[in-house]
Order: C-alpha cells, then structure tokens, then sequence
C-alpha cells in the first residue's frame, strides 16, 4: 500500500516537473523571446518617428526655403539667358558706346566653354575715349539686363597721334553666361 | 480505567494518512497547473497589448513615412533650385571693377597723373594646391551625374574663393607728398586692401624732377 502511494506520488511530481520544463522550454522562452523582438521592434519604430518627426519639424523651414530658392532662380532666370548670343551683346555695346561717346575698337569672343553646367563666353573689348564715359560704359556692362562679369581691365592712354588730350585706350575682357542647355531642348535641336 | 488498547487499526489510520498525502499532492498539482494556465491567460494578454502597440506604431510610423513622402519631394524640388542659387551667388560674389576704377580717379589729386591702370584676377591657390598635393590632381571620379554636377560646383566655389583681383597703378606725380595722399584717399575709399606703393625717379623726364610711382593693391572681396 505504502509502495503503491509513494508510486503514484512520485508519478504526480515527475509529472508535474515534466510540465513545468516543457512550459518553460516550449511556451514561456519562446513567447518571452517573441515579446521581446516586438517590443524591440516597438522601440526601434518610436526611435524612427521621433527622428521622421524631427525631419518633419522642419517642413515650414523647407517651404521657406523653397519659395526664397525659387525667388532667386527667378532671379537668375531674367539675368542669365537661355542662350549666349554674342551679336545681340556687340548690339548692345556699341549702343552703350554711342550714347556715351566712347568708341568700340575691337571686340573678339573667345571660343564658348562650359561652367559648372552653365556656359561661358569670354569677349575681349576694346574701347577708346574719356576716362568717365568708359567708366560708366562699364558700371553700366555690369549692371545691364543679362549678367555679364568684367574679369580684366587694362587702362592706358592712347598711343595715337591726333587723338583728343585725356582719351584712353581700354582693354576688358568679359564673360558672357547662359544657362544650361537642357537635354529636351537639345534633342529637339537634333531632330 | 484506561486500557493501552488502540480501537482503530493502524492500518486504517496509514490510508487515511497516505490518502491525504495524494490528496494534498493533486491539490498542489491542480494548483500548478492553475498557476501555468493563469500564466498562458496573463502573457497572451501581454502578447495581445505588445501586438495592439505594435499595430498603432505601424500605423504611426506610415503616415510618418507619407508625411516624410512629402518632404522628401520637397527636398528633391529643392536640390536644382539650391544648386543654380548656389552658383548664381557665386556669380554675383565679384567685385563690382567699374566702382574700383571711379575710387582710384576719384582718389587721384591735381597734381598726380595715372598711366596705366589694370586690374587683374589672380588665382592664389594655385601654387599652395600643387604644394600640398605633390603634383597635379587627379579628377575623381564622380558616383553620379548629380555628385558630379556637385563637385564641378565646389570646384568653382573654391576658384572663387581663391580668386584675389589686384590693383595696379603706374603714374607720376610731382611730390612724394602726393603720392602719399593718393594713397591715404585709396586706402579711405574701403574699395582695396593691402596696399604697397613704390616711389622713385622719373627718368623719362628731362625736364622736370617728376616722381614715378607704381601702386599695388588687393581689392576688397565684395563691393
């Protein structure tokens, strides 16, 4: 009798034993390990919104910046043409000459180059008369309707005879911009 | 009169005992097999709130993520837009020559002629550059049309940088005084820097005791 007890009871603790190890083994360690991958994943997600929400913070500062960057671009579309069109400057030139009196000798554009992606073109001029007219001609060169950078100037007094006291033989040399060209344009130039 | 005699058996008394013993023993394993099931109940629960977080923090997170859409195509309209102001600024960061030539006339006294009169663009770096390097530099090679856009533009920005417009002026003056004051006016004009002057004997002239003078001077980055 006394056998048969402590049989059973040993059957009911092993029993019982077997179940605590096979629920820790096969329920409690792999639902704590899940549990804890969610709640990393809960973490590492939070981590990521307040960072999207740091970026996103600064959504007013990214308007403002756009409508200012789109101001200057404006800007630098009404100064910088679509194309360099080296007649339509010497126009211009000239004109600006005649109405202040100074004389255009020469004027020799250099071979076009690309800069960044715009492009540029270096004209060297020549230009003769008073010290004030050409200064003038070149305040107005810098700030006339297409953007245009005075990079040399030379001033010397001129070597001719028969020329008026006080006239001056100029040389600058300029470059001349234009935006780059883009390639749908470019495409349909090639068609 | 008290007998030493047991009325119930003893062998009654062991059942009850061991009877009581795997009663208590079922009781316990009942118990715990009370506390496993209540133990499932509690971390399915949890597992349940983890989840329901979980859900919310997705949900969350995407419409982050589409609000972010936003600003990233913001950021994308924005990345030619800055790059052309970039060098539009660049452009326009040159000093205005017509001004330094008004300063130096105006600057100029009665008594002082001016020769020649150039300003020039010297690249500064150039020299330091190969210097530091040990030769010419390779060009990198760009990851992408964009890096490269990128780095043709830092190039130039640093051309800029390093890009110093010189004063130089030859003339003659009857005194070193005027010199002097041609100098003082220049350097008051806020139109240059760093200004060296050498004075010496006209020798071109007979005549006269005239002075040749040669100015050279830094101009001033913005004007």
């Amino acid at each position: 009798m006394a056998a048969n007890s402590r049989r059973n009871t040993l059957i009911l603790v092993a029993t019982m034993l077997v179940t605590v190890v096979l629920y820790v083994l096969l329920y409690w360690m792999p639902h704590n390990r899940q549990m804890a991958r969610m709640q990393a994943d809960i973490v590492d997600k939070r981590l990521k919104i307040d960072e999207q929400r740091l970026k996103l913070a600064q959504l007013p500062a990214l308007h403002s910046d756009l409508a200012l960057l789109e101001t200057i671009n404006r800007q630098m579309t009404e100064r910088v043409p679509e194309s360099i069109n080296v007649r339509e400057f010497v126009a211009a030139i000239y004109e600006m000459g005649e109405r202040r009196g100074v004389s255009i000798t020469s004027v020799t554009p250099q071979i076009a180059t690309h800069l960044v992606t715009f492009q540029q073109q270096p004209v060297t001029l020549t230009l003769g008369g008073r010290f004030h007219a050409i200064v003038e001609l070149l305040h107005e060169l810098e700030t006339t309707e297409h953007l245009v950078e005075l990079t040399d100037i030379e001033v010397k007094p001129t070597a001719k005879p028969g020329e008026t006291q006080g006239s001056l033989e100029v040389k600058v040399d300029v470059r001349l911009f234009a935006r780059p060209i883009k390639p749908r344009l470019l495409s349909q130039t090639n068609d | 009169m008290v007998t030493g005699v047991d009325f119930l058996p003893g062998e009654y008394w062991k059942r009850r005992a061991s009877q009581r013993d795997q009663f208590y023993l079922l009781a316990i394993g009942g118990a715990l097999i009370l506390l496993l099931l209540g133990s499932i109940g509690h971390e399915t629960r949890k597992t349940g709130l983890i989840r329901q977080q979980l859900r919310s923090v997705d949900n969350e997170y995407q419409s982050v993520l589409d609000q972010m859409a936003d600003v990233q195509r913001l950021e994308e309209r924005q990345a030619p837009l800055a790059f052309n102001a970039r060098f539009y600024a660049l452009l326009r960061a040159h000093p205005s020559l017509s001004r330094v030539l008004a300063a130096s006339a105006a600057s100029c006294p009665p008594r002082l002629t001016l020769n020649t009169i150039s300003v020039r663009g010297i690249h500064i770096a150039d020299a330091e550059q190969k210097k530091s390097r040990g030769g010419p530099a390779e060009p990198a090679v760009a990851a992408s049309a964009a890096a490269a856009r990128r780095e043709q533009l830092d190039r130039f920005a640093k051309e800029r940088e390093h890009t110093r417009f010189t004063l130089h002026i030859v003339g003659v003056a009857e005194t070193d005084l005027d010199v002097v004051s041609f100098v003082d006016r220049l350097e008051r004009s806020e139109c240059v820097t760093d200004l060296t002057f050498n004075v010496s004997e006209d020798s071109s002239s007979r005549t006269s005791e005239l002075r040749k003078f040669t100015i050279q001077c830094r101009l001033t980055k913005v004007l």
